[in-house]
């Protein structure tokens, strides 16, 4: 019976450490909406997801392999996003698509978080009260 | 467990549609115990990894939030009421061990 | 390390800004008229110039990934002074007129101030609001010990 399922509470852990890494980079973005030049930043998050996976995977087929250090493969990649057209001063920010982003993040990172609160009240269930 | 309705016995059937010993004497004997316990647990761990697929499937964005949220307290509600029945079994082995015969 | 502090002092470092170029919108609607200053001349008017700045920028950084050399804050780098000249309006009555009956008066234009107070105070209000959300994130993560 698969009560510990340790795969996917890493994966789940990791996934909300990636929806605030990309929280903050929203935040960046909104941060310099009226800074000249400046272009939003943006990351893929689920290719730094799929790498855990695969980091994840690697190190529960074999226990002979060392454990991966997931977090040191993984890291998301930052790239440069217009929203727009620049203004006058360079700027390339849409605000509404901005804070749109980061309300998504957030839905997604609580949904994410409460799936990991339910895997680790099972857990604890079963290691607990479930016994007699 | 979940029984499904068809598998209810029946009045004018004794044999259960699993079934699948015959006795001479033509009356089809039930499951044993430990099959229909068996079949639990697989339905249980079952249960289980759909939650984690779920779950991994809403990461992925493949998977909705409200069918993980169901597929996650499915999961939870099978296991609770795996570890009531084999409470339940343990306490009636215990009751049963301490017959005297 | 990218965490929820390193986002909060972004989100508030843009409150921040917003709120320094509030400061200087209001300084110059105050003195659209100011013909009279210490250095001399009429009032001239105030711009903040913002700048994106990383919040980690090292060697470690890069190793480990780039979303700090990327999440940038924003800095007041400076309070400038407009370098564009003065106004020259006619008014011989104006005690500080010129032989000539020219005014040198601040060239500050007071519908473009307030476009700039209103965008100042929608960015300010968008990073109000990134903070809160921040927040919220922390505060559900630190739930899961409940």
């Amino acid at each position: 019976m698969n009560i510990v399922s340790d795969a996917i509470i890493e994966l789940l852990a990791r996934a909300g450490e990636l929806r605030m890494q990309r929280a903050q980079l929203l935040a960046g973005n909104i941060a310099n909406a009226d800074t000249p030049g400046y272009t939003p930043r943006e990351m893929d998050f689920q290719q730094a997801l799929e790498l855990e996976k695969q980091g994840l995977a690697l190190a529960v087929t074999d226990e002979k392999h060392l454990p991966v250090i997931a977090t040191a493969g993984s890291e998301p990649v930052v790239y440069e996003k217009p929203d727009g057209q620049p203004g006058l001063d360079g700027n390339t920010v849409g605000l509404e698509s901005q804070m749109t982003k980061l309300t998504e993040n957030r839905i997604h990172y609580e949904a994410g978080l409460a799936a990991l609160r339910k895997k680790l009240a099972l857990l604890r269930y079963a290691v607990g009260e479930g016994g007699m | 467990m979940v029984i499904k309705p068809a598998e209810f016995p029946t009045i004018d059937r004794i044999d259960l549609p699993l079934s699948r010993e015959v006795n001479p004497a033509g009356v089809a004997e039930q499951p044993g115990f430990d099959e229909l316990l068996g079949r639990a647990l697989e339905k249980l761990d079952g249960t289980l990894k759909a939650g984690d697929a779920a779950a991994a499937g809403f990461l992925q964005g493949k998977v909705d939030i409200q069918q993980m949220a169901l597929a996650l307290e499915k999961a939870d509600i099978s296991l609770r009421f795996m570890m009531h029945v084999r409470n339940r079994v343990v306490e009636a082995y215990k009751e049963i061990s301490r017959m005297n015969i | 390390m990218a965490d929820i502090f390193t986002a909060l002092s972004i989100a508030s470092s843009g409150m921040q800004a917003q709120r320094i170029r509030v400061n200087t919108v209001a300084s110059n609607l105050a003195n659209a008229s100011t013909t009279r200053t210490e250095e001399g001349g009429p009032y001239r008017r105030l711009d903040p110039v913002f700048r994106a700045v990383p919040v980690e920028e090292s060697f470690e950084a890069t190793l480990e990934g780039m979303i700090d050399e990327q999440s940038n804050k924003v800095e007041v780098v400076e309070v400038s002074r407009d370098p564009a000249p003065p106004r020259k309006v006619y008014d011989p009555q104006h005690p500080d007129a010129d032989a000539e009956g020219y005014v040198l008066l601040p060239n500050i234009n007071v519908p473009e101030e307030m476009v700039n107070m209103i965008t100042a105070s929608r960015s300010y209000a968008a990073c109000a609001n990134v903070f809160e959300t921040i927040k919220q994130m922390a505060r559900g993560a630190v739930d899961l010990l409940k």
